[in-house]
Parts: structure tokens; sequence; C-alpha cells
């Protein structure tokens, strides 16, 4: 019985100070493993956005509109029946997780099927979602150049009905208030890493 | 602690000095009853409105030895022409069966699409040859995977709104069923907006 125990006990010190050497061995993980010198040469040569388009509501925007706080982008068209609803929805309630600290972020919904999606097509499509979602519309050319700069996959394929659908990175782009690259959400992720994500661009947005 | 001990036992045969000294005790022991009671009764009622809801939910077909679990479609929001269609089949029989496509007056053309993700980028694909349905298996069309893709669509939809339909099978043949519109938030239960290893 008490050599029992005192196994028991041995086995527990042993964990323990396994743990802790663990912990003080590790390298700083989480946002230190993105701040190491060669990671941040790619960071920092992110996003080089400038670009003109219109939002839902008519209004003419540029790059300069998404500078005063971090950005969540996600691109997509609304004749889109699965993929861009579902991850919308997705964004609403992520919104609603975020609570107060959904003031401190944008999201934006970037059109690209732009000849489809003029703004008021726009406006009445998000209606259905989150009406802190922005979207962003503009021509054939002004699209294709923003998502280009946003290193965003886009084209048109035909559908045997006759129609067309757009192929397209569904992935969510996450930019800081200077328009840096921080990283993305995975349309495949759980709710709760995606929130991990926003919470810990909004906070670093603030510092 | 010994008087916490002793009262958290003896509520049986309080003396009534003890009442008399100690009203605020006793209060306290009622309190904390009343308010495990109620934490109970709440919680009751939280859970109830739910089972509810899960049954009135699942709405279920039969064909043989096929079953369609819950066919439903997101409610497209304004000025989408467009919808997706999802459910599950589960297989009881001893052979396979494939699921091949969906027939509806209202809801006009539709594919059998399969959303594609690969290096972040999606695209949906046909699904030639249909879904096969293994015997004994059950499978599954949800959001961001296999679904119905129904184009040209021009009315507008209602939350809890039946839309009928017949399935086509290669062996069960024609299988009359109902889509049911659910809100833009709805995420089947099992998957909730959650991950899907692809």
């Amino acid at each position: 019985m008490r050599a029992d125990r005192l196994l028991f006990i041995g086995i527990g010190l042993f964990w323990l100070i396994v743990v802790i050497l663990a912990i003080w061995l590790a390298p700083p993980g989480g946002a230190g493993a993105l701040t190491r010198p060669g990671a941040q040469l790619i960071l920092d040569g992110g996003i080089r956005a400038s670009f003109a388009l219109t939002d839902h509501n008519g209004r003419e925007v540029t790059e300069r509109a998404f500078t005063t706080r971090p950005t969540a982008w996600f691109f997509g068209f609304t004749q889109c029946p699965d993929i861009c609803p579902t991850t919308l929805a997705q964004l609403t309630l992520l919104l609603d997780k975020l609570a107060g600290d959904a003031a401190r972020l944008n999201v934006v919904f970037v059109t690209v099927d732009p000849e489809r999606d003029p703004p008021e097509v726009l406006k009445q499509y998000l209606s259905a979602f989150d009406p802190r979602i922005v979207g962003l519309t503009g021509t054939r050319s002004a699209v294709d150049a923003m998502a280009k700069s946003f290193f965003i996959y886009q084209a048109k394929v035909k559908s045997p009905d006759g129609g067309y659908t757009m192929d397209h990175t569904a992935t969510i782009l996450l930019t800081d208030a200077k328009l840096r690259f921080q990283g993305t959400l995975d349309p495949h992720e759980d709710t709760d890493v995606q929130l991990q994500k926003l919470r810990r661009l909004v906070s670093r947005g603030a510092a | 602690l010994p008087r916490a001990l002793a009262l958290s036992g003896a509520d049986r045969r309080i003396p009534f000095a003890t009442l008399l000294r100690k009203p605020m005790t006793i209060l306290r022991i009622r309190f904390v009853r009343a308010l495990a009671l109620s934490l109970v009764l709440a919680a009751a009622a939280v859970q109830l409105p739910i089972a509810f809801a899960t049954s009135a939910a699942a709405h279920e077909f039969m064909s043989g030895t096929i079953a369609i679990m819950h066919p439903w479609i997101r409610q497209p929001p304004p000025s989408s022409s467009t919808a997706a269609g999802y459910l599950s089949i589960t297989n009881t029989g001893p052979s396979a069966d494939t699921l091949l496509s969906v027939e509806s007056e209202t809801l006009g053309n539709s594919v059998l699409h399969t959303s594609l993700t690969n290096g972040g980028v999606v695209e949906m694909q046909t699904l030639e040859g249909g879904l096969k349905i293994e015997p004994g298996a059950t499978a599954e069309m949800t959001p961001k995977g296999v679904h119905f893709m129904f184009t040209g669509l021009s009315q507008v939809f209602r939350v809890g709104q039946l839309i009928p339909a017949d399935l086509i099978f290669e062996k069960a043949g024609r299988v009359r069923v109902a889509f049911k519109i659910e809100p833009i938030s709805f995420a089947p239960a099992g998957t909730a907006q959650q991950s899907m290893d692809h």
C-alpha cells in the first residue's frame, strides 16, 4: 500500500518535471512563431493593395476605408449556392459571438462576379446577413486587379445549363489596420478556432 | 466548517431554539435548495423545446430499403436565383444504390454537385455517375460538400416551407420527398458549421 502510494507520487513528480522542462525549453509559439526573421519578410511584403471599388451602398471606396482597423476579406458571388451563403452565415455567427470586439473589425465581401453583382444586387443579398458586412464591387478590371493583389484566384466556368459559375478562393484573408497580411480563416475550420484567430487579430490591431 | 457540515445534514429536525437563534442560516439552506430546484426546472424547460425542435426539424422519407433524412434548402438570400439542397440517405438493403438526380417543378434546373476545395480554391463539379450509397451506409449531403444546385429560381421561399421533389435512384427509382426551407443560419445537427475533413 505504502509502496503503491510512493510509486504514484513518483510518477506524478516525474510528469510535473517533464511538463515544466517542456514549457521552459520550448520555443515561443503563437505570435512568436510568426515574428521570426524569415517569416517577417514574407508578411511585411504581403498585400500591397490599392483599389478603387464601389460599396453596396453605391459609395466609391479605396483601400483607405480599411486602414482604421483589421479586416476579414471574403471573395465570392451572389449566384453561388453553397460555399458563399454558408460562409457569410458563418461570418454573421462569428460577428455575433465577437460581441463588443466586432466593432474593432471590418468584414468585407468582394464579388468576383461584378457583371451580375452591381451595388444594388449586393445590397439586397447582404441584407440576409450581418449588417456590418460591407460588399464591394466594381468594373471587371478593377475587381480583377484587386483580387490579384490579394492573391485571390477566380475564374468563370461555363455550366451545362448555358449559364456560368465562378471558381474562386474561399479562404478568408485577415489584414491588420496597415493592410498587412495577418493570416487566414479556412472555411473548414471549427467556429472556436476562427473566433480565436479573430480575437487575436483585433487585440493586435489595438496594440 | 463543522457548523456547515452539521447544517448540511441537519434540517430534518432543526431545534426550535436554533431556528430562533439562526433564522438567517435556515433561510440560506432554503434559498440554496430553491435555487437548485429552479436550476433543474430551468434546465428541463430549456431541454424540452430543443427536443421538440429536433423532432420537428427531422423529417424522413422511406422507399423500400432507402431512407432519406431531412432534405433541406438554405433559404436563398434576396437577389440570389440559386440555392443548394442537402439531405442524407441511409441504405439498409443488401446492395448498393445510386442517387442520380432530383426533379421538381418548383426548383427548376438542378445539378448534383460537389464543392471541391483545392489549395483554398473552391470549384463545383458535377458528380459524374451520381452519389453511390453502399449497403448499410449513410451518404451525407452537407454544406461545402455534395449538394444539389438549383438554378433559375424566381420565387421567394419562406422559412419552413416544404417544396415537393422527386429523387431519382438507379434502383429505388422515383422517391417523393419534400425539401424544407431552413433559415440562412441553419446548420444541420452534427455538422454545426464545424470542420469537415476532405
